[in-house]
């Protein structure tokens, strides 16, 4: 019925007020058929978005370098020296290393062993580092390249072992372990 | 490459380690030295020796006795061989010659000097020695 | 509909409370040895033959010496001889006029101490003895009643 659709309005109780109220239950009935259409408002939600980095380092370069000695002619009167090779590590950026070592299956944790008799000592330079790119929404970035040095040298006055003229060249696996 | 690199430098590395008593390649040198002196004095150990009271002892023609303890036999030579290089050594046999110069025993000889010859045989020559006493 | 959306993200590394992790990088060690002997008391000994007696009876023996050397452990001795400078390469010389000859013992090895990590270790200890003997009955070359000491200088030459 009429009546109940619209709110009421008080009116006042003349002949005018009933053709008011008819007018105001025609124009609300034309408001709520056009209502649909009308864009009038937006709302949002937020929500966190989370990750738990593990930071690493890796070898880039293992089993591939020879630190080498060359010939070893006994008892020579002046130490010998290698040529220095370049172990790699690509690292979380900024991840630092805390210290290094050698292995012990092959000689000591400070870089001593013995090849056909003779002792030799490694050492491994401070790490130099090329800091890797940061990550963008357009790229993932580079890690960090951690790069240590590592050489070697035999005492003079060695007799060494052989009982050949010559023994050699002779090799054996060393490992640099990092510490982060 | 690799190859002729090595060994260059092991041929540097011997040839780096030289100088008194060292090494070459499969060799090793050390050296020491010889010493001697040479003297022509006779020896301690040789002595003269000279008859004794005991002529024709062991039925040689002439036994003398040397100061150090040994009995030395001298035989005449015969015709055909030389005397025997027997009883080796230094020894020199002088015969017994009195003062007014006249040999005793059954040795004779007239006034003068009784003099002996010996042939020492060396190594690469032999020796003539003769003594002569006056 | 149009939806604006509010968006946060945390990113970056959670601090490990005390956890440490190690990588290792493996590389070879390599190294040729050319094997070595080495005089070691080299022009410090004398086979000295005392007083040789022109035409002296017996033989005369000079004093026996010990040639060291030190070598790259394992590494044996194959022949010795003597040099040719003063003498024959088997050991006869001549030393005023009077004729010597040597002889070399057989070498005696005491094999020397591996290296570890912590030593460089010691060569094999190769010993050879020289002695030296002078026939009876030489005359000598001296215008003098005595002549000496002469010495002159022999090398040994070991062969490995």
């Amino acid at each position: 019925m009429p009546d109940d659709a619209v709110p009421a309005a008080r009116l006042s109780a003349v002949d005018g007020g009933r053709r008011a109220r008819a007018w105001l239950r025609i124009a609300a009935a034309t408001f709520a058929a056009f209502v649909p259409w009308v864009h009038a408002a937006t709302t949002s939600s937020n929500f966190t978005v989370q990750v738990t980095l593990t930071s690493q380092c890796a070898a880039t370069n293992s089993g591939t370098t020879t630190v080498s000695f060359g010939t070893y002619t006994a008892f020579q009167a002046t130490a010998q020296g290698s040529n220095t090779v370049n172990l790699t590590f690509q690292c979380t950026r900024g991840f630092a290393p805390v210290s290094v070592a050698f292995d012990t299956v092959n000689g000591t944790a400070a870089g001593a062993g013995v090849l056909t008799g003779l002792q030799y000592t490694l050492t491994a330079g401070a790490p130099t580092l090329v800091a890797g790119t940061a990550a963008t929404t357009a790229s993932i970035g580079t890690a960090d390249v951690r790069t240590y040095g590592v050489s070697g040298s035999m005492l003079p006055g060695q007799a060494g072992t052989c009982a050949a003229s010559s023994c050699g060249p002779a090799t054996h696996t060393r490992t640099l372990i990092v510490t982060f | 490459m690799k190859a002729a690199r090595s060994a260059l430098l092991a041929a540097i590395s011997i040839a780096a380690v030289l100088g008194p008593g060292a090494a070459i390649a499969a060799q090793a040198v050390s050296s020491f030295k010889v010493q001697v002196q040479l003297s022509n004095q006779v020896s301690p150990g040789s002595d003269f020796c000279r008859i004794r009271d005991m002529p024709g002892a062991f039925g040689a023609i002439v036994t003398v006795v040397c100061s150090t303890g040994v009995v030395v036999q001298i035989d005449a030579p015969s015709a055909q061989s030389s005397s025997l290089p027997i009883h080796g050594g230094a020894y020199r046999f002088l015969p017994p010659v009195s003062w007014a110069g006249l040999m005793s025993d059954d040795m004779t000889a007239g006034l003068g000097t009784v003099t002996s010859w010996r042939v020492i045989k060396l190594a690469d020559r032999d020796l003539l020695e003769m003594t002569v006493r006056w | 509909m149009k939806r604006i959306l509010i968006a946060a993200a945390i990113a970056g590394a959670a601090a490990l409370p005390a956890q440490s992790a190690t990588t290792s990088n493996n590389f070879n060690v390599s190294t040729s040895l050319s094997s070595q002997c080495q005089a070691t008391n080299s022009g410090s000994q004398t086979v000295d033959f005392g007083t040789y007696t022109a035409f002296q009876a017996t033989p005369q023996a000079g004093t026996s010496v010990n040639l060291l050397f030190q070598c790259t452990r394992g590494f044996a001795p194959t022949s010795v001889a003597f040099d040719t400078v003063n003498g024959t390469a088997a050991g006869v010389g001549v030393l005023v006029g009077l004729q010597y000859s040597l002889s070399a013992g057989a070498a005696s090895i005491v094999a020397g101490t591996a290296a570890t990590t912590a030593t460089i270790g010691t060569g094999d200890a190769v010993t050879y003895a020289v002695s030296g003997s002078m026939p009876a009955n030489q005359a000598g070359a001296c215008a003098t009643s005595a002549c000496g000491p002469t010495s002159h200088v022999r090398t040994l030459i070991v062969t490995f």
